[in-house]
């Protein structure tokens, strides 16, 4: 059960970076980055989780009657702070991406002429 | 390409290597549903008698590891103003002249009938839960920021069935950036507060109250709210940002 666990993690990475490395496609390279990202999440539940818990929301009436097992919810808090900040930094590489095509005329990543007001013929403004 | 192959193959040999070796990092791990870490059983053991909230989730977020949130809030800001500062003031390059008009349609959409009903149905529920999410955070399941989430996409659903002028009349992006900057700087009030009787900053000094009450937890319910607030703020500030660039500027747009 480890190695399957483990094994997903790392196959969820490289499958994200393979997707980095062949991309020709800017909002398509976000998506991968996320992918990649996303084995951090498998790994941090996996770590987290523990047979025959509940969920880390306690009831008040636990104070009396004894604590019941919980699943770790340091990983839980470390993955809702991912999920989010995630959110924001993928809206970070699209508006990224929107001003890429708007330089370079297309979405895929290769060197350009970035238009300068020296070089008004450079492809970026010609389209 | 070539360059396209070469970096396959680098990839290739590169995953061959970092794979394996990865497994292997991890293959020291406690099994699988077997136990928990330490840290995260000790706060599970002591949240609830030591700091009456019983969400644990929102304990670490906004009591034991409340200085790494402090970050993570700074994390969000930076990047909305990365989104900001790269989307506005884009029709003139450096040189003063103007962009040329780009090749995305001109969308002056006619709002379909259903669309702006459903949203009618959908937009009071979908504020309402995510405010429920926000105030009951270190309650029960949810928090500040997931609630401020549903709520930028309550406020989204404006946009979608009312059309642009309206969504822009409901979230004026001046109140969003006050909104954003004030519960960053509310975080930072709260944090501080403690500092008033010489104890360490983000300490929890309020009053704990009893778990499970709305009233509970001290300042991880502030926090909680703050937070709440900087999120939904900040991903309306968001949506504005990729919104605007589909709007001719007659209507506040930049097209």
């Amino acid at each position: 059960m480890n190695l399957l666990v483990h094994a997903v993690v790392v196959w969820l990475f490289l499958i994200g970076v393979y997707g980095i490395v062949t991309s020709r496609n800017m909002i398509h390279m976000a998506g991968c980055i996320a992918v990649a990202k996303s084995a951090t999440a498998v790994l941090l539940l996996a770590i987290g989780f523990r047979d025959d818990a509940a969920a880390p929301i306690r009831q008040a009436t636990e104070l009396a009657r004894g604590l019941r097992d919980v699943v770790d919810p340091v990983v839980q808090a470390l993955m809702l702070v991912d999920v989010v900040v995630s959110a924001a930094i993928t809206a970070l590489l699209l508006a990224l991406a929107v001003q890429y095509h708007r330089r370079a005329g297309s979405m895929e990543p290769r060197p350009f002429d970035a238009p300068r007001r020296d070089n008004p013929g450079a492809p970026g403004l010609s389209r | 390409m070539s360059g396209t192959r070469a970096s396959r193959w680098l990839f290739a040999a590169s995953a061959l290597v970092a794979g394996p070796l990865a497994v292997y990092g991890m293959s020291g791990l406690p099994p699988f549903g077997d136990s928990i870490p330490e840290y995260g059983r000790l706060i599970a053991q002591i949240a609830l008698h030591e700091r009456a909230v019983t969400n644990l989730v929102a304990a670490v977020i906004f009591d034991y590891r409340g200085f790494d949130t402090l970050g993570e809030q700074f994390i969000i800001f930076a990047a909305i103003l990365g989104v900001a500062m790269l989307l506005r003031d884009v029709q003139r390059l450096p040189g003063g002249e103007p962009l040329p008009p780009s090749d995305i349609p001109h969308r002056n959409v006619e709002l379909s009938d259903a669309v702006t009903a459903a949203g009618r149905v959908l937009l009071p529920l979908t504020l309402v839960a995510g405010i429920y999410l926000v105030l009951h955070g270190h309650v029960s399941a949810g928090g500040g920021m997931q609630g401020g989430v549903v709520v930028a996409g309550a406020l989204l659903i404006v946009y979608v069935g009312e059309g642009y002028r309206r969504w822009r009349r409901i979230t004026p992006p001046a109140l969003l950036d006050i909104g954003k900057a004030a519960a960053a700087g509310a975080y930072i009030a709260i944090g501080a507060l403690p500092l008033a009787w010489g104890l360490p900053f983000l300490h929890n000094v309020l009053p704990l109250g009893t778990p499970g009450a709305l009233a509970s937890g001290g300042t991880i319910a502030w926090l909680n709210a703050a937070a709440g607030v900087g999120v939904a703020a900040g991903f309306a500030l968001i949506f504005h940002e990729f919104i605007e660039e589909l709007q001719p500027p007659e209507t506040g747009g930049r097209r």
